[in-house]
């Protein structure tokens, strides 16, 4: 191998570099194939657009009340029907998605960012942090995450941003544990020890080698997160421990609507529709991702 | 194997430590006086007297302190008094703990035997239209969430149908101890089963189906069939018994997760059991109660896992624990 010559050395060189590009060219010709996934990815990208377009599809305001139209049934007028206030369902239930998505986004983005750092420093430092982590996963993950959740709702109070700060302390686990196992794997092979032996440094390797290595787990945590954060996040708000109304989300519209439940069962059923369709699409996306991403996978097929 | 199983026990206790730590920290930073609640309806309580209250519940200890007395109580078996219940706290949560093992025991035995029905038709007929279904109905379920299927439940069948009751556990104007008030129990009983036991289908059913796949792929299937076995015996005396190695396990740590998961249901059908006390403890600043209650919790996950892990190497000739 010393005696090769430099020449020699570029020749492999143009090999190596569009391999790379074509890993993610290969993903998404295996997702474009999966029927799944498209019917995930449509369904999830016709949500997010009919939620920010609903609301002005109609000349109400989310909190008019109109006494004289109270617990109407679906009309012209009323897509949806009617709350107790007569309030538009329509409305309420498209400012309510908002909500639920973002705080399913936002967590689903965040976990993966933290999770994955996490991962790949417990990964690749090993020793005694490492234990430490995972020893601490483990706890999270050991108590049934409902009860966690009941908790640390109740101790962070209700709000927004105080549910998003709970999910992503409870949700981080996944998305370390895959990035800490996809490190392992990689962390004795020979691309790290070349970069070790070029005196690159430790935060070098792990975001410049061992990241992009574990991106493709760390994209699939980061749908099932944020399909896990929605049902989360619509479950405390239906408790009454979440979002909190005035501020609609699909959750503590369910409880409101569920008071009424013998007079107006369609009220209870249209918000907890929109939870299953979201939830349906976060889990297809991410079910199909991880077949597009897993070439082992790809080829028993 | 006893070398193996003795260490694990005691593995279980820096575990159970570190999440009785944990939990009491959240637990005690939770906002609410327990004290205020507890003088609420006193009249004329000065500030002092209120300063000596407190001095004399110890409320006003540091954090270590209050926890290491609650933890030299809790190992006799002494959690406590509910202030909210006016009774000792074994005594509000014996009767629901009762409540809450007769509902999830009923689901989990429907739930997973309907599940390894389920795994292995689908399996046995892979790729077939009862796979198909069963794979959607999977999908489908997995997507629901479970306070929502319990409201649809109680629109068909309570409001809609009128066949059953739409919430807690027996009907006021029984007399407890009568067929009538069984079967009146039975009638509360059958929606939050229903409910339970989906999920659980829905947890255990893939496993089934792909555990079975993994064993119908080996070569000793092949020697039964060979020997002119018909297909029933291949499947059932010899495919099944390593199949359900693994699902075995699987249940037995989901047990706990039933208890757990079970909160949400309990609540949506005012089920009194002891999910729904955690529920209500904790929104009722209850802190003795919702503490006993998620360390139960904490220690059936601890133990159903140590089973799950017995059982394991029990069943399976071919893991051997290593002292």
């Amino acid at each position: 191998m010393a005696g090769s010559t430099p020449a020699y050395a570029t020749k492999i060189k143009p090999v190596a570099v569009p391999a790379s590009k074509g890993y993610w060219r290969v993903v998404w010709r295996r997702f474009r194939q999966h029927r799944v996934a498209y019917v995930g990815l449509v369904f999830f990208l016709a949500l997010l657009l009919l939620v920010m377009i609903g609301p002005h599809l109609v000349p109400y305001q989310l909190d008019q009340v109109s006494l004289g139209e109270r617990m109407h049934g679906p009309s012209a007028r009323h897509w949806f029907g009617t709350d107790e206030l007569g309030r538009d369902t329509w409305v309420r239930i498209m400012h309510g998605g908002r909500v639920s998505l973002a705080v399913g986004l936002t967590v689903g983005i965040t976990t993966v960012i933290i999770g994955g750092l996490i991962g790949i420093v417990a990964g690749y430092v090993g020793g005694f942090l490492d234990n430490v982590l995972m020893r601490l996963v483990d706890v999270i993950n050991t108590i049934p995450r409902i009860v966690l959740l009941l908790v640390l709702s109740k101790v962070a109070g209700p709000g927004l941003l105080n549910i998003i700060v709970i999910l992503v302390a409870l949700e981080w686990t996944s998305a370390a544990r895959l990035a800490r196992g996809a490190v392992l794997s990689y962390r004795e092979q020979e691309f790290v020890l070349a970069a070790q032996c070029l005196g690159a440094s430790r935060w070098r390797i792990m975001l410049r080698h061992l990241l992009p290595n574990s991106l493709a787990p760390l994209i699939v945590a980061a749908t099932l997160d944020a399909g896990a954060a929605i049902r989360a996040e619509t479950t405390l708000s239906f408790l009454g421990l979440g979002i909190q109304p005035p501020t609609p989300s699909w959750g503590n519209l369910l409880t409101n609507a569920s008071t009424n439940i013998f007079i107006a069962p369609l009220q209870v059923f249209l918000p907890g529709m929109f939870i299953f369709l979201a939830l349906m699409s976060f889990n297809l996306l991410g079910d199909a991702l991880r077949d597009a991403m897993d070439p082992r996978l790809a080829r028993e097929r | 194997m006893l070398h193996y199983v003795i260490r694990r026990f005691l593995q279980m206790v820096p575990l159970l430590f570190f999440i009785s730590v944990l939990i009491y920290l959240l637990l005690y930073l939770m906002p609410g006086d327990p004290l205020y609640s507890m003088l609420q309806d006193v009249p004329h309580v000065r500030a002092e007297d209120y300063q000596r209250l407190r001095k004399l519940y110890g409320l006003d200890d540091p954090f270590y302190v209050q926890y290491w007395k609650w933890l030299w109580q809790m190992l006799q078996l002494n959690p406590g008094y509910s202030r909210e219940f006016g009774q000792p706290v074994l005594d509000v949560i014996a009767p629901t703990l009762k409540n809450t093992l007769v509902l999830t025991i009923t689901a989990v035995v429907i739930g997973k035997v309907l599940a390894i029905l389920f795994g292995i038709v689908s399996a046995v007929r892979q790729y077939s239209i009862w796979d198909y279904i069963l794979t959607v109905f999977t999908f489908v379920g997995y997507s629901i969430p479970a306070f929502w299927l319990a409201l649809m439940m109680i629109i068909v069948f309570a409001v809609k149908l009128g066949w059953l009751p739409t919430s807690g556990m027996i009907s006021p104007d029984v007399v407890p101890g009568t067929w009538e008030a069984f079967v009146d129990q039975i009638k509360h009983m059958i929606l939050p089963v229903i409910v339970l036991s989906i999920s659980e289908i829905i947890q255990v059913q893939r496993y089934m189906r792909s555990s079975l796949l993994e064993v119908l792929r080996q070569d000793y299937l092949t020697t039964a069939r060979a020997k002119g076995l018909n297909e029933r015996a291949v499947i059932g005396r010899h495919a099944l018994k390593n199949a359900l190695i693994p699902v075995v396990t699987i249940i037995a740590i989901s047990m706990p997760r039933v208890i757990g998961g079970s909160t949400v249901v309990e609540t949506v059908f005012g089920y009194p059991g002891m999910g729904r006390l955690l529920y209500t403890s904790i929104m009722g600043n209850d802190f003795v109660v919702a503490m006993t209650v998620v360390m139960i919790i904490a220690f059936m996950v601890i133990f159903f896992n140590l089973l799950a892990d017995i059982l394991y190497g029990w069943l399976d000739p071919r893991i051997r624990y290593q002292n």
